[in-house]
């Protein structure tokens, strides 16, 4: 694991008894557009607690998605800080990022981004495989994640044999399998019809806050970030 | 919309045209090959045939018209003037005993008549003698050097005084020898036999209705050509690798096909919703379908163009090799003549394979479910797993019947008349499907794969579910890699079973006996530089030598058959298997003869079947003995008894010499005697192995283009590899993406690409293991009808060792790029790829 660094957050979050599972320090992002640069964050600051669910709306292109890549290191910012669990991962390689995602983040898509080759409970248990673990602990670790979110049936199905929700469903248990201290969820409910949309909100709130872990929600919805225990609005690069 | 995408995905349009491109370099190097031999024959024709229009030639090779036809044609009306010639091919030596094949010409002052007068005194000319030096070109000096030696069939004559006439430097390039006719007719065993007349006709004759004419009159025999035709010479040499190169050419071209198919069909997977966009604005299957026939048609026009540009380099060593069996057939010397047709047909063939290999893809994209594709209910997968079976079952039942049929073809010599077709048909189908059936069963045998450990975590694990998982695709790469190293391995095993046949061969024709030669015991029969009588004498004298015997050979260009021959030894002759009918001795005995499979078939012979050869003198009737595994002129020879020989053909030189040992005296030891009594600078000996060697060592030279297609396979391979990885990576970017979300390093992703390449290597490797074999027992059970030879079924591990290493260290070079792209990979661009 690789380590930081200078300021870390833990001091000031100390007023808050616990430390921020995920601090984000005065972000700037702009993308290259035509040869022109194009700011999307302007200076973004933020922490999820461990525990907490923080839901960030705003309109479409305001750069909600852009932070939540930036917050699983998926993407370096130009400017400013991402703190995971007290560790910078602004200054970690390529390499680093990858491996602190495996150990702590859980990613959540919109378009559920399942392998296409692997049955359900293989997808669930990637995470674990990358971890090094063998097939079947992987497997065997994966099963009771399944079981929670109702999937247990459709453990040996292919990705083309479900419902979008049951994609989603899938996609929520690959995310908590190994554990992580942080959940990334970018519109989760995006492709899915109102009810099954309710259904999946109220299965990935139950699991992150029966895990104990924090969360940060995009979504434009705002009966979906009503389920977040603070909900920021993401206008003009910064979040208010 | 489809021509824009070559210009968006330029990486993807090279490789297809790349592809189309070696297919076509084949081609059109095959197409230059057989236009330089027809011109290069057409060109010495025409210099040697001055002002004539026709010539006459026999079916037989050696001077094979006779005398009596010369006069006969002189009183055809219509008939100017017939010059008789001897037209031949012998060897001239230097002084460090380098040997060069040249053409040699007898002519008298008759030849004024084609070129016009050059002075020339019949009497002085009737004054010379095998004694005087004949005028030779410079090319023969250069050869020869100043005190050089022009071999013949009665000894060798010295060329130190022999006069350069530069006129000769436009006939072969100056290769030429010029005797005096009868000093030619002497010199070189044609006893009134004359090889060539050409014709000079009376103004105003036509002449089509003059060689009509002259056809009646000179007998079936003979044939009457336009004075320019090629004649049976560029027949045999063509037959002798045209056909191997021509499918050769085939198979490159359907290997292309089958990537522009592959990349055709991955592009349009990906372009479905684009697809479907325009669909649902208006667009008709029929626009889809052209779209993609145009973009397919874009593609094999530049794989065309590369195409004929390395055809036209790749032509030069295939026309050298050609430039071998012409020089050996008739002296002449080939050079490179690449004509219209062969560039215009190059590209027609590029248009052709590419369009006809994207025509099953445009299909499929014209048939696309419209509404499922713009809701994202259409998931992109491939056939399901019960479709694949069936045609895997489907192709494992067509391999299966292309070894019956092929078994059935070849049972008995094949001596049916359906059988050669069933055969043929049945060789094709085995053939076809003997490379694409291993990696059509592959995907599922993959599912075990998946059971090792080692392949059970993290990038194994997906690049192995990639396999199963995407079954087309696997089974495209596996293909081309499973051709590669299925190839070298048949090809490793027909090379062990080729000295094996070989060595029945040598059985066959020298068992127990010393071989005599001047030359190389295969396709040299044409050359006039036989073991003189002297010679032969002379060896009648060597201690041990019990008997001299004799082999005398003759050329056929048989109506109907094609190349054949006629064959007899004056002491024991050649024992090869009986299919049916008496032994040979027994048929000798009778005055009958011996034929090959081939020839049986041809004229649906029997034993007991009367046939009418066109002899010299004219026809003779011959009885069929029996039918025996001959290989001679793949399969088409008759053996027959000194008498009949010479009621067919008239007297010959000899072919080659053959020693028996005294008692108790073996052949090797009888060769050492004969080459340590250094009888002429030139005579080759042959123990019994190695005749064996010799015949295993000229067959080896048919097999030289097979293992170029070995080599080129593995181009292909690595092409094929490298595109569709590629490809997929393209596809596959929202899972790469995913991957990287999940936690899979930059590393990891390349070493996924990585793993996927090499399991396409091994599993290849046993793909062509699998087809390699289905290839050897198919060449194995069809050799005797095909070659002539039975060339029994063997097993070499070592090609197919080496090739398979080879074509995975190809294919994972070829996987290095989409590696290093996918390890490059942006996350967060590939999961908004959709």
């Amino acid at each position: 694991m690789e380590t930081t660094a200078t300021s870390p957050p833990q001091a000031r979050a100390t007023a808050e008894a616990r430390p921020p599972m995920l601090g984000l320090r005065g972000l700037h992002h702009s993308y290259e557009l035509g040869g022109q640069s194009l700011p999307v964050l302007r200076g973004v600051d933020v922490d999820v607690h461990r525990g907490e669910i923080v839901a960030i709306v705003g309109r479409s292109g305001s750069g909600k998605s852009t932070l939540l890549h930036l917050a699983g290191g998926l993407a370096a910012p130009d400017e400013g800080e991402v703190w995971l669990d007290g560790q910078s991962l602004s200054s970690m390689s390529a390499r680093g990022r990858a491996i602190a995602r495996r150990q702590r983040v859980g990613f959540v898509f919109q378009a559920f981004h399942l392998l296409p080759g692997l049955d359900v409970i293989e997808n669930v248990a990637m995470p674990l495989l990358l971890n090094g673990e063998s097939r079947n602990r992987a497997k065997d670790r994966a099963r009771p994640i399944l079981d929670a979110v109702g999937l247990s049936a459709r453990a040996d199905h292919l990705p083309s044999e479900l419902s979008g929700g049951e994609l989603q469903r899938a996609a929520i248990a690959r995310a908590l399998v190994a554990d992580p201290t942080l959940v990334l969820a970018d519109e989760p409910t995006g492709n899915l019809d109102s009810t099954t949309a309710a259904e999946i909100i109220d299965l990935l709130v139950s699991r992150v806050r029966g895990a104990g872990v924090a969360m940060m929600l995009v979504t434009h919805d705002p009966l979906i970030a009503a389920h977040a225990d603070r909900v920021l609005t993401m206008a003009d690069g910064v979040l208010t | 919309m489809h021509l824009r995408q070559l210009r968006r995905q330029p990486l993807r349009a090279a490789l297809a045209v790349l592809a189309i491109g070696a297919g076509v370099t084949l081609t059109v190097a095959v197409l230059v090959a057989q236009s330089s031999l027809d011109r290069s024959f057409t060109a010495y024709n025409a210099t040697i045939g001055g002002s004539a229009t026709l010539r006459v030639v026999s079916r037989f090779d050696h001077g094979g018209i006779d005398a009596s036809t010369f006069a006969a044609i002189e009183k055809v009306d219509g008939v100017q003037t017939a010059v008789p010639l001897v037209l031949t091919v012998t060897q001239v030596s230097d002084d460090r005993g380098h040997d060069e094949l040249v053409a040699v010409i007898g002519a008298d002052c008759r030849a004024e008549a084609l070129f016009g007068s050059r002075g020339c005194d019949p009497a002085a000319l009737a004054n010379l003698t095998d004694a005087n030096p004949p005028a030779i070109g410079s090319g023969v000096r250069a050869a020869a050097g100043p005190t050089g030696l022009l071999r013949t069939d009665f000894g060798d004559r010295s060329l130190e005084n022999a006069p350069v006439v530069t006129d000769f430097d436009n006939v072969n390039g100056g290769r030429v020898v010029l005797y005096p006719l009868s000093v030619a007719q002497a010199l070189f065993a044609r006893p009134n036999g004359l090889d060539a007349i050409f014709i000079v006709p009376r103004p105003g004759v036509a002449t089509g209705q003059l060689q009509a004419t002259l056809a009646d009159e000179v007998g079936p025999q003979n044939k009457v050509l336009l004075a320019t035709e090629p004649g049976s010479n560029v027949a045999f040499v063509s037959s002798q690798l045209l056909p191997f190169l021509f499918l050769i050419s085939l198979f490159g071209l359907a290997v292309g096909g089958q990537l522009v198919f592959n990349t055709m069909t991955l592009s349009l997977e990906e372009r479905r919703r684009e697809m479907a966009i325009a669909s649902a604005l208006g667009g008709t299957p029929g626009t889809v379908t052209l779209g993609v026939l145009a973009e397919a048609a874009v593609l094999g026009l530049a794989g065309g163009a590369v195409g004929i540009g390395m055809g036209l380099l790749v032509a030069r060593p295939f026309v050298a090799n050609f430039s071998k069996f012409a020089e050996q057939a008739a002296g002449i010397h080939l050079s490179v003549h690449p004509t219209v047709a062969s560039t215009v047909i190059g590209l027609a063939i590029g248009v052709f394979a590419s369009v006809a290999a994207a025509f099953l893809p445009a299909r499929r994209a014209a048939k696309l479910d419209i509404a499922g594709e713009l809701v994202d209910r259409s998931r992109r997968h491939d056939a399901s797993t019960r479709i694949r079976a069936r045609r895997a079952v489907i192709l494992a039942v067509m391999t299966a019947g292309g070894l019956l049929m092929a078994w059935l073809g070849a049972r008995d010599g094949g001596l049916e008349s359906w059988q050669p077709n069933v055969l043929l048909i049945g060789v094709i189908l085995s053939f076809t499907c003997a490379f694409p059936l291993p990696p059509a069963f592959a995907p599922f045998a993959v599912r075990w794969i998946e059971k090792i450990p080692v392949l059970q975590r993290g990038p194994a694990r997906v690049a192995v579910s990639n396999l199963v998982t995407e079954t087309r695709r696997t089974s495209a790469v596996l293909t081309a890699i499973g051709a590669a190293v299925g190839m070298a391995f048949t090809l490793g095993g027909v090379l062990p079973g080729m000295t094996v046949g070989a060595e029945q061969l040598a059985r066959a024709t020298s068992a127990d006996r010393v071989t005599i030669a001047t030359m190389g015991l295969n396709n040299t029969s044409a050359i006039d530089a036989k073991v003189s009588p002297d010679v032969q004498s002379a060896l009648a004298q060597v201690p041990g030598v019990a008997a001299v015997e004799r082999e005398y050979f003759a050329a056929i260009d048989m109506a109907g058959v094609g190349p054949a021959a006629i064959t007899m030894n004056d002491g024991q002759p050649n024992h090869f298997k009986v299919y049916q009918g008496v032994d040979v001795e027994a048929a000798l005995r009778q005055g009958q003869v011996m034929i090959g499979p081939g020839l049986a078939r041809a004229l649906d012979l029997r034993p007991g079947s009367t046939f009418d050869l066109p002899g010299r003198f004219g026809i003779v009737p011959l009885t069929v003995g029996g039918i025996w595994a001959d290989p001679d002129s793949l399969g088409h020879g008759i053996y027959a008894s000194k008498a009949v020989f010479e009621r067919v053909v008239g007297a010959r030189p000899v072919g080659r010499v053959l020693l028996v040992p005294e008692p108790g005296l073996s052949p090797s030891a009888l060769a050492e005697t004969v080459r340590a009594a250094r009888i002429a600078p030139n005579l080759k000996v042959f123990d019994p192995d190695q005749v064996a060697e010799s015949f295993a060592s000229d067959f080896r030279v048919f097999l030289a283009p097979f293992w170029l297609l070995a080599r080129g396979l593995l181009v292909v391979a690595f092409i094929a590899t490298a595109s569709t990885l590629l490809l997929a990576g393209v596809k596959r970017r929202a899972e790469h993406g995913l991957l990287a979300a999940v936690g899979m390093p930059p590393g990891d992703l390349g070493r996924m690409v990585l793993v996927e390449a090499g399991l396409f290597g091994l599993i290849g490797t046993i793909c062509g293991f699998i087809g390699g074999l289905i290839g050897l027992a198919t060449f194995s059970l069809a050799s005797t009808s095909l070659t002539g030879l039975t060339i029994p079924f063997r097993v070499s591990f070592g090609p197919l060792f080496l090739y398979g290493f080879i074509a995975t260290v190809c294919v994972l070079a070829g996987a290095a790029l989409p590696a290093w792209r996918t390890s490059r990979l942006d996350p967060v661009v590939a999961l908004r790829y959709e």
